[in-house]
């Protein structure tokens, strides 16, 4: 299977090229345009409960769709808002993404869900995370561009910003600065995180947005 | 598949590809022992080791050379008992700083759940008053004549249960105690309207803006015109305290909140209308009824009607009501009796001195009227 990640990083999708035999699984609603000989299987996100679970907590989608070919086909994918698509390979490791993050991935990678812990919840990032893991290529899409950072020690991320992150990276939630300046200088709480490990993030943050747009309305 | 000394984690090193890899961990004598799933092994003794607690479940253990060039972690539960047990007293001390910074955390955090509980308890309390101590003051912002309208509305509409009466003895009765009691009316501007309908049923209402239905069940079962006048001072008070428009704020603002969610806000009106006419019938808060009481005993005094009248034909309809509960609607949606007839007698007991007149109504004349009633029911048939 060929993957391409193009028109990065604004307005990033993915160009998949099947052959037979080879399957990609993405996200509800995340295909733009198919071949003719593609034939899509739409089937529960990791069967019916957890599928519920991960639609409530994890921001995901009830479905998933499973697409196939008989013959060499081609397959367009990308997200609803304009930013980055990035691919990781997961050697059998895992990797946590926020709700809403994930877009595709081959069929040799779990999904599940992972409680965050009220910490993730204070800061804004759901109780849940998504759990991807086994071996196999993930990709996940941001609002923005997307960088990631090697954690040794601590780090700090505005709530909103946080991707994704490997396991042995620890979360808490804190104040940016004092109580006066964390929220008369618009901060209010901040992502803590500790390494070691490698944390994905976004360039915008789709809060912010709303709360502009709401402010312009 | 692990076997019971092997366990599932990884590796941080310079040395492999990418700077990590998933590896099978083995606990021996001197320190812990990793081979990635390509071959590469690595070692960190106990002897010089550096334990540390964290990863995203918080219960990860990573064991580092001193340079940190090399970490090792585990999230295995039995993976912290295992070191324990090989690695000894070049461990433990250490372990247990790790397991105590973790508790401290987790007592911590319970900590300050424990206060956003609290705090989101007494918001929520305090919101739930406030909100209704403000659609109580908002209430006196709307115009006498929206109470009005519901109320004409929900008349026209309503299935009053029974044939109107126009006997002009029954009526000039029951108007004559509206005519005493309206005068008194702390509310200028509503519309007091009294209709009789011929039902067995004991009860009497009053819909929003002062529209008044009795029914001839209530006048058979009362032994004076004044118990009648206190019945409707009564319900004349739940308009002029707005209850029912406060009753359906209240309920209103729940279906808003319903109707936004789901994304429909037409039919609102409507069910203003319907739940009038429902309020009507059903019974108020245990506070609206109370007030009504207070209110209503002092326009029975202020009208020179005396106010022990009303406690008289609760406590008549509460000795009657054992016997036949079900029968006595205006009873079952005036709940507390008992209370209430204390309530009254000790509020009449306080009110200054008052010369009561008794109503211009022969109430026997009234009676044979509505046997009369009676009579024409039975020959129409």
């Amino acid at each position: 299977m060929e993957a391409i990640t193009r028109n990065r990083p604004a307005f990033a999708n993915v160009l998949v090229r099947l052959n037979p035999g080879e399957k990609i699984i993405a996200e509800a609603d995340a295909m733009a345009s198919m071949s003719a000989s593609m034939e899509m299987r739409t089937r529960w996100s990791g069967g019916p409960i957890k599928a519920i679970l991960k639609r409530i907590f994890g921001g995901e989608s009830l479905f998933v769709n499973e697409f196939s070919s008989a013959v060499p086909a081609e397959l367009v994918l990308t997200q609803g808002m304009p930013g980055d698509i990035e691919c990781i390979e997961l050697k059998g490791t895992t990797l946590f993404l926020q709700p809403g993050a994930f877009l595709a991935c081959e069929p040799s990678i779990r999904l599940g869900l992972g409680w965050a812990g009220w910490a993730s919840f204070m800061g804004g990032e759901g109780l849940f995370r998504l759990k991807v893991s086994g071996t196999g290529r993930v990709w996940f899409s941001a609002y923005g561009g997307i960088f990631t950072r090697e954690v040794t020690d601590e780090y700090i991320v505005d709530t909103g910003h946080l991707v994704g992150y490997e396991p042995t990276i620890h979360i808490r939630v804190g104040l940016a600065g004092g109580i006066f300046s964390s929220f008369f200088g618009g901060e209010g709480l901040v992502t803590k995180v500790r390494g070691p490990g490698r944390i994905y993030m976004q360039s915008r943050n789709f809060s912010g947005l709303t709360a502009w747009m709401n402010a312009h309305i | 598949m692990f076997g019971s000394d092997e366990f599932e984690g990884g590796v941080f090193s310079d040395q492999i590809d990418g700077g990590r890899a998933s590896a099978a961990l083995t606990i021996t004598a001197s320190g812990v022992k990793a081979v990635t799933s390509s071959g590469q092994d690595f070692f960190v003794r106990f002897r010089d080791c550096v334990l540390d607690m964290g990863g995203a479940s918080g219960r990860m253990v990573f064991v580092r050379t001193p340079d940190r060039k090399l970490t090792v972690f585990c999230e295995d539960r039995r993976f912290p008992a295992a070191i324990e047990l090989d690695g000894g007293l070049l461990v433990a001390d250490q372990l247990a700083k790790v397991r105590g910074i973790r508790r401290g955390e987790q007592a911590t955090w319970r900590m300050w759940l424990s206060v956003a509980a609290i705090v989101s308890g007494v918001c929520l309390v305090g919101g739930y008053y406030a909100a209704l101590a403000g659609a109580k003051a908002a209430i006196h912002a709307v115009p006498v004549s929206v109470d009005n309208k519901i109320g004409d509305l929900a008349l026209e509409s309503m299935d009053l249960e029974g044939t109107p009466v126009d006997d002009k003895v029954i009526v000039g009765a029951v108007q004559e105690m509206l005519a005493r009691l309206e005068p008194h009316s702390e509310l200028k501007g509503l519309a007091f309207e009294v209709r009789v309908v011929d039902a067995p049923a004991v009860n009497a209402f009053c819909l929003p803006g002062g529209k008044i239905v009795v029914y001839t069940g209530l006048l058979r079962k009362a032994t004076s015109a004044e118990q009648v006048a206190g019945v409707l001072s009564h319900e004349m008070a739940h308009a002029i305290k707005r209850h029912g428009l406060q009753q359906l704020t209240k309920s209103l603002g729940v279906v808003v909140a319903i109707e936004v969610m789901v994304g429909d806000v037409g039919g609102l009106v409507a069910m203003g209308v319907e739940f009038a006419k429902s309020a009507a019938l059903t019974s108020y808060s245990r506070e609206s009824e109370t007030e009504a009481d207070l209110v209503g005993v002092g326009m029975l005094h202020a009208a020179a009607i005396d106010p022990q009248a009303l406690a008289d034909f609760f406590a008549m309809l509460e000795e009657e009501g054992h016997d036949a509960p079900d029968a006595i609607a205006w009873l079952s949606t005036h709940p507390q009796h008992g209370v209430r007839i204390a309530a009254i007698r000790d509020q009449v007991a306080n009110l200054g001195g008052q010369q009561y007149r008794p109503l211009a109504v022969d109430w026997d004349d009234v009676q044979q009227h509505l046997e009369q009633l009676n009579d024409e029911q039975v020959e129409v048939q």
